[in-house]
Order: structure tokens, then sequence, then C-alpha cells
């Protein structure tokens, strides 16, 4: 290769390209979007309303994000550059003057690529130092050189030589510059917008999915997979140039043809070797995870052994950790253990095993160990296991699905930290018991039936041999020697983990608990932000303290409380059948490296905000401090109440007091400890009625339930793990509504608070849990429980007459409130009902009403009726009931007394609930009612002209939907709501209003001849007014009231009755008198109407004596 | 340097027979190639200039093959195309500077010299900050020849250099065409303008429909001529006459009528006196009647570039 020739080509390539208008354009756009892409998303000098913290925290975001951007428009160039290189050159035929010099394809074509660099390379040099000085400047985010360098050599670098070559390849392949620029942008489009996932990333051409931004402690979370990725496709690039070499036209100097090409090809096939490599990685990590997944599920009904205490003594190393643990096993189960199982991370070899002086055998399967030690019941044994080996973090979340692992969690839309479940580096270490670092009796999976898991609870005590400059954190009292670290606990704990990183502290202590933070050296960005809190913090600590305790009615078990920080690509799964997440240990909560994914962790702005908010004369900055750091513990410490985790609640604390203190065992019914300890006595009794949630998961629980059983449920492994939680929130508020129903709230919340105080920190028999219980008020929770969990079937109820009464006669006023509710189903029916009262409340002077609320719980067993009455002091605005899980659906039903103005009077002062005969759920033996749930509704449909979009028509997932007066749909759809008529189910059809042919018809096979009344059920949402439009002018236009034609047919007779619908009542509504023959009498509903949609539900014949 | 041309055949794609067994020697010194347009001069140019492959035969550069030596040849020739009017964005100096580079001349400050010692030659010199595209058609032409001059090639091939220059262009580029052959240089003219072959060619070959009719010196060809140009008198009427019988080599008015001079083996029906034919009546006889391949004498194009 001459020299001389490649940079002549690249002088002149780089000279040309610079001067050509498609370049400044592009060049000049690029260069303008990316700075006002980065002002707006990283700094506050547009909109400083908004934190940006998420994408600022650390130092590889602000570089990571501005080359990204600057990735995709290269890519975008490079291809319109390279799309009319050939066609340009045909053209140009002074061109045959450059091709008629001794210079070789390869180096004219290398010259071409190596001006484009150039030009490209000022390009990344204009936005490389535009960013810089933006990030130095006004972004307010930590500052490292490094991540510009190595994001310009390994994001846009591997990029531009792929694109370059793919470009070059397409266009000396079709000499077409049209065509080049659409093959050439069509893959780009490919790779950008549909391949960046497929393949764990194999095709994220901009680092879109693979895990790119690094932690400034630990860097990347995979460096070697990240290299191959993105080696994969210089590799490509540099094999799409060669081939396009060999694609130029120009006669070759010599006749080498076809080794370029053969050069070209081994690039590529090292492409799809280095690809195959990066594949097979995750191929085989998932193919781990599943054999430790199969190995849990092998050993998950072995008899668990309890550690009683354990002893560890640790020596970290670079990649290698060196462990003695001594052990107290006993066997607390009723049967002799053969052999004892025990759990240790596959990596982590044992080097010898011994009881006492005596050296015992065993057996290694995966993380399972197998200790050849028979061991009698309620007998113990000591056990010396020293062990040593690195940590295979396959073995962690075996209980996770295959596609929730797949996923790669993205940051602000753009960012991939990807995922580490444990570190066991020179830098940094971090062990949780997820990853087995320690021996033990529990398994930390079931993935077969997620919900059968076990807990013990092990007094531990832990020595950690490390570097002189670390700081180890762990449960316990802490003593700190140089280099040597000691942890005592003086109380059992379900499972401990050790951290080891370059931390500083702050720390104080408040009531006998120390509480700590330990942060990375050098990432103290909150405590200016805080200091004038710096005195008032021992009274802040123990305020919220007792604020999140009282609200969990559980104390604080620990004695000390530390925030952590913990390098960004940490990563944990919500697993509710855990109850917590490996960012919640005992005593430590881990938060993200500088806060970055928290919403309140920018204290700075969070205060600015507040303070411009507020006006001059009520700036406190002391009190708005104060305010800012009270909803980053909110945020970061839960106490939301809610059973079930969000991904927004990975950090709750309530976890920390409540699942690591305790565990309810139950074998028969292993979800127990799950539905009791998150168990609240609260308002859970009530759901909100169908019309405002919809057709959600819950709904979906519900039909669930109607056939199938929680045992079901919990056995299937193929549910939607949704849909599961749905399931299990259901069954627990049942659970505990049964409860209810034998004792006071009061009672069962003071019970339950003590209860677990008297059993901190054990795994409890939940026989013991029933026996204690049955001690208030009898409650026979076991007698209860086959039911519940067995039953493959749940009840129906009807419900009416729903009315309030004025009671007279009194001293004081009192109003009653009653209902009638028949269950004519073969299970017991538990109802909940809420009612709301109308008081008024004086606030500054002025008068305002408010509901208060009371929830209750009632059974209403199988084949019974009851009347429930309920008397007030306060007038009644309505009253909500929920029949639960039922088949009613909705399940929600509201009797409304807030526009009566005219009251019924009573003596009745009976409260609760009263047999009563089903006399009054009998049908009217006057009235005929079809309704669109009946045998003799039908429907009929346009006349179909199938379109092409029909070919991608998704088959309905649910029966019914929910109402959407908005986007109404084509064909008949059943929806649900509460103003539909139905006994048990309420639901009506509708459908988008056509020209006529689609009709909805209910025929009724009359007794006997004579006059009837016949009456259609208005279906009308009362929230759903008529719709306004505003002219141009202001001319206020109310779109005509919506109509409905009914056609009756009897006999030979027809007659149409055309009923405005927007102005009648939610009720039935009269469509007149007919004489009316014996036997069918129909009538229809076409779908021709003024308004947008037409509701077909029910029709009544009322005979007229 | 010598250049052999064997057996040359080049067939395209679509069976079309440009050069039908081409065999050819040329000398050092200027070197025409004449014939009509579609005789095959482009085709054999740019087969000389390793842009195309032959099907068949081969060229030898001294001993250099052009099938297996194309550095070499390459880094001996110099070449303008036929069509030389588009340009990148690039500066007069710098598009000779681009290709001095790549024709060897190494260090800018040498280049430099060189380039301003051509650009002075062909006379363009005080435009060499103006971009190419801007130059005028003669100053285009002059930068191609410098550019197909520089680095001292050993062979330098010009494809139709003059078509649509004006006289005084033509001229130049002629005398700096003639400065150059000076040296031991073979510089090969591909036209079809015979004018630019007589007046700096020491020999010459003629080329029909892919193959070689003539080789010798411009003489030569006249000499075969001698005897066949006539110059006659007519009037309008026998004019048309003429015109359907004979080829008309020029048309003057005259009083009364035209003065015309035509190529005839004999002159039939008409009076007129024999001439001392020029290159022009040679080509136009050697087409005409010993190869029989009637040249369209009323083709504007033809016959307006033919006898400029």
């Amino acid at each position: 290769m001459n020299l001389q020739n490649i940079r002549t080509v690249t002088r002149y390539e780089a000279r040309l390209l610079r001067r050509s208008w498609l370049f400044r354009i592009f060049g000049v756009l690029a260069f303008i979007g990316i700075f006002c892409a980065v002002i707006y998303r990283c700094t506050p000098l547009i909109i400083d309303g908004v934190s940006r913290w998420g994408r600022v925290a650390l130092s590889d975001q602000i570089p990571f994000f501005s080359l990204y951007l600057y990735n995709i428009l290269q890519s975008v160039i490079l291809i319109f550059f390279v799309g009319g290189m050939s066609a340009k050159e045909r053209k140009m035929d002074t061109m045959d003057v450059i091709y008629a010099r001794p210079v070789g394809n390869g180096e004219y074509l290398l010259g071409k690529v190596l001006g484009i660099a150039k030009v490209c390379g000022g390009m990344l040099i204009a936005v490389l130092a535009m960013t810089l000085l933006l990030h130095l400047t006004v972004a307010q985010s930590p500052f490292s050189i490094v991540p510009y360098v190595w994001y310009s050599l390994t994001l846009v670098l591997p990029s531009f030589v792929f694109v370059l070559g793919m470009a070059m390849l397409v266009n000396y392949s079709l000499k077409t510059r049209a065509l080049t620029l659409i093959v050439a942008l069509g893959i780009l489009g490919i790779l950008f917008f549909y391949l960046n996932g497929t393949a764990y990333g194999v095709g994220d051409l901009f680092g879109q999915y693979v895990p790119a931004v690094g932690s400034d402690v630990t860097g990347m979370a995979n460096l070697r997979i990240y290299l191959l990725q993105r080696g994969a496709f210089l590799v490509a690039g540099i094999g799409f140039i060669l081939l396009s070499i060999a694609a130029f036209k120009r006669l070759p100097n010599r006749n080498g043809k076809a080794g370029v090409q053969a050069a070209g090809g081994m690039f590529l096939i090292a492409t799809i070797a280095i690809s195959s490599v990066y594949i097979l990685h995750f191929r085989e990590e998932e193919a781990q995870t599943a054999r430790y997944g199969e190995i849990y599920n092998r050993y998950a009904s072995v008899p668990q052994i309890h550690v009683a205490k354990q002893d560890l003594d640790i020596t970290l190393g670079n990649k290698r950790l060196q462990g003695t643990s001594q052990m107290i096993l006993v066997n607390t189960t009723k049967q002799d253990m053969k052999q004892i199982v025990l759990y240790l991370n596959p990596e982590l070899r044992i080097e010898n095993l011994t009881s006492g002086a005596k050296k015992l055998s065993f057996e290694r399967e995966g993380q399972v160990m197998l200790v050849k030690q028979p061991l009698q019941a309620k007998d113990s044994l000591q056990l010396t296991i020293q062990y040593g080996g690195t940590i295979d973090e396959t073995v962690c979340y075996t209980d996770v699905p295959l596609t929730e692992r797949r996923q790669m969690p993205k940051h602000k839309g753009t960012f991939s930290f990807g995922k580490r479940y444990a570190w066991l580096e020179k830098e940094f270490t971090q062990l949780t018991p997820e990853c087995l670092w320690y021996p033990t009796g529990t398994a930390a999976a079931h993935p077969a039936s997620p919900f059968d898991i076990q807990k013990d609870f092990t007094r531990y005590e832990l020595t950690v041999h490390h570097a002189k400059e670390q700081t180890i954190l762990s449960q316990g009292e802490t003593e700190r020697g140089n280099g040597i670290t000691h942890f005592i606990n003086h109380t059992p704990l379900s499972g401990i983990s050790l951290t080891a990183g370059d931390y500083e502290r702050m720390g104080i202590e408040v009531d006998s608990t120390l509480y700590e933070v330990y942060y990375f050296r050098g990432h103290n960005y909150f405590s200016e932000s805080l200091d004038t809190l710096r005195e008032a913090i021992k009274e802040i600590i123990p305020e919220y303290k007792t604020n999140f305790c009282y609200s969990y009615m559980r104390e604080y078990p620990f004695e000390k409380f530390i925030l952590a920080e913990t390098p960004a690509p940490y990563y944990t799964y919500i697993r509710n059948q855990k109850g917590y997440t490996e960012f919640v240990m005992p005593e430590i909560m881990f938060l993200p490296e500088r806060g970055y994914n928290l919403l309140r962790a920018d204290f700075a702005h969070e205060i600015r905000n507040e303070l411009m908010m507020t006006p001059p004369e009520f700036r406190n900055s002391f009190l708005k401090t104060r305010q800012a750091l009270f909803r980053f513990l909110s945020e970061i410490l839960g106490g939301t109440n809610e059973q079930w985790k969000t991904e927004t609640t990975l950090r709750e604390l309530s976890s920390m007091i409540i699942q690591h203190s305790s565990f309810i065992q139950s074998e028969k019914y292993p979800i127990m400890d799950a539905i009791l300890q998150k168990a609240q006595v609260d308002d859970k009794s009530i759901s909100v009625p169908l019309g405002d949630k919809g057709i959600d998961y819950k709904q979906r629980a519900k039909w669930y339930l109607q056939k199938h059983s929680l045992q079901d449920a919990i056995q299937d492994p193929n549910l939607d793990i949704n849909l599961l939680y749905a399931i299990i929130q259901l069954k627990s508020d049942e659970l505990l509504q049964r409860i209810q129903m034998k004792t006071t709230k009061q009672k069962y919340q003071s019970f339950v608070e003590n209860f677990f105080q008297e059993h901190v920190f054990e795994s409890i028999p939940f026989n013991t849990f029933c026996e204690e219980l049955h001690q208030i008020d009898n409650i026979d929770i076991k007698s209860m429980l086959p039911e519940w969990y067995n039953n493959k079937g749940c009840a129906s109820v009807l419900i009416q007459d729903g009315q309030a009464k004025k009671i007279i006669g009194q001293e004081k006023e009192l109003w009653q409130v009653s209902f009638k509710a028949y269950n004519p189903s073969k299970y017991d029916a538990i109802l909940s009902t809420r009612l709301i009262t109308h008081i008024i409340i004086m606030y500054k002077g002025r008068s305002s009403l408010s509901g208060m609320l009371d929830a209750d719980s009632w059974l209403l067993p199988a084949g019974k009726a009851f009347e429930y009455k309920f008397v007030t002091e306060n007038k009644p605005t309505n009253i909500d009931i929920n029949t639960n899980i039922s088949h009613n659906m909705p399940s929600g039903y509201s009797f409304s007394f807030s526009n009566a103005t005219f009251f019924k009077e009573t003596r009745d002062t009976a409260s609760g609930a009263f047999p009563i005969g089903i006399e009054a759920f009998q049908p009217n033996p006057n009235e005929i009612i079809v309704d669109n749930e009946s045998a003799g509704f039908k429907i009929k449909e346009n006349q179909k002209q199938h379109k092409l979009k029909d070919l991608f028509k998704k088959e309905k997932e649910d029966e019914y939907t929910n109402f959407q007066y908005w986007a109404t749909p084509v064909e008949w759809s059943a929806f649900l709501a509460d103003y539909c008529h139905g006994d048990i189910i309420r639901s009506a059809m509708y459908k988008q209003k056509g020209i006529g042919q689609a009709t909805a018809t209910w025929t009724a096979n009359l007794p006997a001849e004579g006059y009837y009344e016949i009456f259609i059920w208005n279906a009308r949402n009362k929230y759903i007014q008529g719709t306004v439009t505003i002219d141009a002018d202001g001319t206020q236009r109310v779109a005509p009231k919506r109509e409905q034609s009914y056609i009756v047919r009897y006999g030979k007779e027809e007659e149409t009755i055309v009923v405005e619908v927007d102005s009648e009542p939610n009720d039935w509504v009269s469509l007149g008198q007919f004489y009316l023959p014996t036997g069918e009498t129909s009538i229809t509903l076409t779908d021709e109407t003024n308004g947008s949609y037409v509701i077909a539900d029910a029709v009544k014949f009322t005979r007229i004596e | 340097m010598n250049i052999k041309i064997k057996d040359l055949v080049k067939v395209y794609g679509d069976g079309y027979k440009a050069l039908k067994g081409l065999n050819l020697e040329i000398e050092p010194g200027m070197f025409g190639l004449l014939g009509p347009n579609g005789a095959g001069k482009t085709t054999l140019m740019r087969i000389m200039t390793l842009l195309q492959n032959p099907s068949s035969g081969t060229i030898l550069f001294d001993d250099y093959d052009i099938l297996k030596d194309r550095k070499a040849i390459r880094s001996v020739l110099g070449y303008l195309p036929q069509d030389f009017r588009f340009f990148e964005k690039l500066k007069t100096w710098e598009f000779l500077d681009y290709g001095a580079s790549l024709a060897g001349i190494q260090g800018t400050r040498k280049r430099a010299e060189v380039v301003d010692e051509l650009l002075r030659k062909v006379g363009l010199y005080e435009v060499r900050d103006r971009w190419a595209n801007r130059l005028s058609g003669g100053m285009k032409r002059r930068l191609g020849i410098a550019q197909a001059i520089v680095g001292d090639p050993k062979v330098i091939i010009v494809d139709e250099p003059t078509t649509g220059l004006d006289p005084e262009e033509r001229i130049r580029f002629r005398n700096i065409l003639s400065d150059v052959s000076d040296r031991d240089v073979i510089i090969i003219l591909s036209t079809h303008i015979v004018g630019d072959i007589s007046s700096t060619c020491k020999k010459l070959a003629l080329l029909n429909r892919g193959e070689l009719k003539f080789e010798g010196s411009p003489d030569d060809m006249i000499k075969l001529a001698t005897g066949k140009v006539w110059e006659i008198f007519v009037t309008d009427r026998e004019l048309q006459e003429v015109k359907e019988k004979y080829p008309i080599i020029s048309t003057i008015p005259s009083e009364g009528g035209w003065d015309i001079q035509v190529v005839a083996e004999e002159l039939q029906g008409f009076t007129g006196k024999p001439i001392a034919p020029n290159i022009e009546h040679a080509y136009v006889y050697f087409m005409d009647y010993l190869l029989q391949d009637k040249m369209d004498m009323y083709s504007e194009k033809i016959g307006g570039e033919l006898f400029n």
C-alpha cells in the first residue's frame, strides 16, 4: 500500500466533503440539534422546574447521551455522503484522470474512508467540545474525561465503520443513488427500530439495548460483553469496506480481487463468530440459571435444616473470597434426616468439611451441597466448612421468568446500566443472600412454586479480612480494625449481606438506634443542600420513624439503620412471594449510585423549586429543606400501604420490618406468610365500582376465581404474574374480611401488632398463629381455610331495595339505611359495605361538605337472604356495596340518596344483618324481562366487507370491554357498567352508528294475549353529557340528544318508536302500551341513530290488568 | 518506449464488437488516431489507459503487459479523457496538485513548484485560485492537458482534446502538445478533427468499425488522394447535382455560383481542375472511395467538425 496515495486521496476527499453543501447543512443541523438536546435534557438553562438528576447524576450520562445522538445523526449523514459516490463519479468524467493514476483500488477507497473519517472526526471533536463545555459549566453533573474518550472509541467508531462500510458496499453494488439511500437507510432503520433488542442486543448498533453506561465506581456492568458487541460491528464494517473494494468497478492494479473478497469474507465470518460468542454467553447463562432452578425444584420438598448459629470468617480478594463457616444445625422437623441439604454458590468450592474432629463426606450438585451425615429429629450438629472461590451470578433469581430476565432496564429511555446481582472485585464487593455467598439451609427460590418458600432465622457473626482502605458493611454491631472488621448480631436474622468499598460515612445515634449513611468517596453531593438541617436531624429522624412504624403497626426491630450507596448496575427483581427486594436487607437499605433513579434525590433542585413556588414572605429555607428531605425519605422508604409491589417500590422499607423480622411457615398453605404479613386492617374491604376502573387485572382475577381456586392459581406456572398478584390480593382481602366478621378491627390490629412483636426474628409455624388468634373471640381461621383455598367457584348475589329513612321518635336526629341481598348460589358470599354520610366542616370560616366512611364486611351464606340495616347520626348520601369475589359483574353497587328531598319515616332503630325470605327476590309474574344476557337476545352485524386491516385485527382478549364513547367499536361489543341492567351481570351491547343493517333483537314468549306496556332499559352514563362544540365565531352548538329507534313486531304488525335516550333517566323507559298476542313478540334496535353509537341492554313486558 | 497492440478485441455485453483484432505499433512522438464516430477510438483509449479490459489480445508498453502490469503502466501514463467538463469543488491548482501527488511527486513544496510551472506552461497561472468549474471550456482543456503531463509520463493519451475549442485555443493546445512531444514521449492523439493530426502528428492510424484501415504518415495518406481532388465552379442548379454525385469538401460562394472542392476518382459531367490534396481530402477519399464507407457529407456535425 502506498501511503502517499492514501494520504492524497484522504486529503482531497476530506476537502471536498467539507466543501459540500450536504455536509455543511447536515453538520450544522446535527451540531445545533445535539446542542439543544443536551441543553434541554441535561441542564436547567431552559426549564428549571423539572429535575434532570436522572440524566446527569453520573459522569457517564452526559457524554453517552450526546454521543448517542451524534452516532445516530452521523450514521444518517454517512449514508447520504456515500449514497451519491458512484453516481457522482460516473458523472464526473474527470474522475477518469484519477482512475488512470497508479493508485490501487484499496488505496483509493481507503483514502476515501479516511477522508470521511477525518471530516466526521472533526464533527465529533466539535460535538465533544460543546458537550464538555456544557458539562463543565452548566450541567451540574460529575465530570470525567474518560467517558468522552471511551464512548468516542467504543460507541461512535464501530458504528461509523459499520455504517460507512455497509453504505459503500450497497453503493458500489447497486450503483444508483436512490436505491443506495433506500436500502442503506432501510437497513439502518431496521437496526434502530426492530433489531436493537433482539438476540440480546447483538444488532444494537447505537447502544440502545446493550448496557453501555457505566458506574463511576465499578465501571461497566459487563465490559467484555460490551466490547464483543461493539467489536462485532467494527469487524463487520471492515469486512464491508473490503468487499466494497472488490465491488469497485475500476480495474485493480493487480488481479487480486479474489484476495480482497476473501479477506472481506473472512472479516464477515469473524463477525458471525464474535456475534455467536456474544449470543452464546447469554444462552449459557440462561441455561445455567435454568439448571440451577431445576435443582432448587428438585430439593424443594426436602425438609429444611435450621441453622441456629453461624460464625463466618471471610477473606476478600480480587474476584475471590475465602471463607470458613462454623454452623450449628438443628433438625427441627419431626423426621430424622438421612443427609443434610445446604446451599452454597456453585463457584465456591468446598475445601474441607468437618464436624468436630471428624471429616465428613459430601456431594455437590450445582448450588446444593449434600452433607452425608444423618441427623435425628430435634438433634443438632456442629459443622465447619472451609470454602473458596468466586461468585456465579447465574444462580440468582432462578424464579424470575426468562422474559423478564431478558429485559434490559432502560433508564430515562436512553441509558442502560445493565444488570449485576453481585460483585466480588478488588474495588468493590456486594454479596446478598440471593447469591449464596455463605452456606445456608434455606433455598433462595422455588421456581416451580414461587410462593412455596422457606425462611430461617440464624444468629450470625461475621469477621472480614479486607484491604485497609475499604469500609465493610454488614448487619450487627461493628468493630473495625486495621484490615479486619467484626460484626456481631444479637438477634437472629433471615440473612446477611456483605459490602466492601471505598466509602465515607455520616452517622448519628438517636434513641439508641444508630443511623448511618455510607456513600462512595467523592459522592457527597447532598450534604451542602441539607446543611440547614444539621441540628434538626435529631428530631426529624425519630419523627419519621414514629410515623413509619405506626403505619405498619410494627416497631423497628434492629439496632442500626444504614443507607448505603450501591453502584448503578446493581439490579434486583420484584418478587412478591418474597415480599422484599435485594435492595432492602436487614438494617441496610441500598440506594442507587448518587440516587440517579430517585425522583427526589436532587435536593438542591427540590429546595430551589420549592422556594421558587413559595411567595417571598413565606419562604423559609429550613422548612423547604425539611420538606425536601421528607419527600426523599417517603420515596425511598415507601409507606404507600400497597401490598403488592410495583416498579416504584423497589426499596420499600416495610419489608425490613415485616419480611425480615418474621415468617409464617405453612406447608399446606405456603402463601400464608405473604397474605398475613401484609394484611392490613384498613379500607381494603371495598373496591371501586367497575365504572371507574374498568376491565383490569382485578376483574380478570374475579373471572378466574369463578371457576378456579386459589390453589389452582398458585400451582399454575403459566399464569400471568400480574393476574396471580390480583388473585392473591382478592383472596387476601377475603381472608381478612372473614376474620373481621368474627371480631373488631381494633382487636385484630392489636393482635397482629403484639403477635409479630412477640415472635420477632422467628420462623413461626402457622399453627402457632392460628392458636393465638383463636384466643381472640374464638376465631377459628383454620376452619375457614379449606374453603378459602380450595373452592373452585364463587357466589352470585342479588341486591335490591337500597333505601334511606328518617328515624322518628328519637331524641336526636337519626337515619336508617338498608338494602336486601340474596345468595341463590351454593357458595357463601362476602359483602363489603361502606356508608357515606354528609357532615359539615368549618375551616377558616368557610363550611364544606365531607363524607365519613365506615366499612364493614358481612357473610351472606349460600341460599340465604338478608336485610342489612345501618343507623347513623349523619344524613346518608349513599351506600356502596361490593360483592367481592362473585359472579356479579361489576361487583360494586351503589344506592344514592344525595338528591333525595323526601325520606320515608320509620321508628325502626335496628342495625345489623337480619334474615329475610327470598320472596322479595322472586320475579314479578306480570313481568317478562329479556336482557342482553338472556337466550332471547340476538345480534346481527353489518354485511362485512373484508378489508386488509381485518387480517391484522387482534382477537378480543376479554369477553367484556370498557365503554369508550370516544372510540366505539364497529361490531357489537359487550361492556360492563353499574348503570346497565342485570341481576348478576350488569352489561349491555354497544356499537358505533351504522346505516341500520346491524340490529339487536329481544324476543319474548308471552304466555297470554293482552295489553302490555313495553319498556327498554336506558343504560345511560350520567357523566356523559351531550357534546358541545364552539364555532369560530364563538357560537355554542349543542349536539342533538341521542335517539335510538326500536321496532316492535307482534303478529303481522310492526311499529317503530324513537326514544330520545339522552333525555331519559337511567331506568326503564316506556315504549308504550300494546295489545300483544300469545307467543313471540320481538323488539329490534337498529344501529341507525343521530348520535355516534347505540346501546342495547334489556326490554321488559309488563302485563296491564 | 514503444507500444504494441496485438490482436486486440473488445466485445461489449450486448454483443457489439468495438475492436476486431487490432494490431498496431506506436513509436515515440505524436501519433494520430483518426476515424469516424464509433470507429473504436475511445474504446482503444480506455483499454490503453486501463479503464477497461480487452476481450482478447493485449497491449504491450515496452515489456509491460496491460493484463499483468497495470500499476507499472499507470505510472507512466497521462490521460486526458474526451469529456472533461465536470469537476468536484476544487480550485485549479488543487486539481493539478491532486494529480501530481498521485503521479508520485512527493513533498508539498516541490509539488507546488511543479504545479505552478505547469500552470504557467498552459497559461492558467493567473487563474490558479479559481474554482475549476468556473474555467472556460478552453481553460478546462488546458488544465486537462496539464494534469495529463504532470509527472513526466512516458505515454500521454488525449482523446478528442480540441472538440468545441475556438481556433486560438486549438492552436495553443497543439503547441503545448508539440512541446511535450520533443521529448522521448509517445503522445496518442485520438480525434476526428483531421486538421489536428496534419499539423502535429508524424504518423497516424485510421480506424473504422473496429478495424485498422490505414497506418502511415499523413503524407502517405495524402498521396493516395493525389489527382482525386477537384475544384469546380457550379451554378445553384448544378450544385444539387454535384452533391448527389460527389463528396463536397468546401463550398465558397462565387459570382454566379459556387466554387466547390470535390473528391472523385474521375469527374464526369463537370469541368474542374485538379488540386493538391490535403489531409482532409485524403481522409474523405479514403473513407468514401477506398473503404467505400459513404460519409454523410451533409451532416452538420460531421461536416462542421471535419473541416474546421
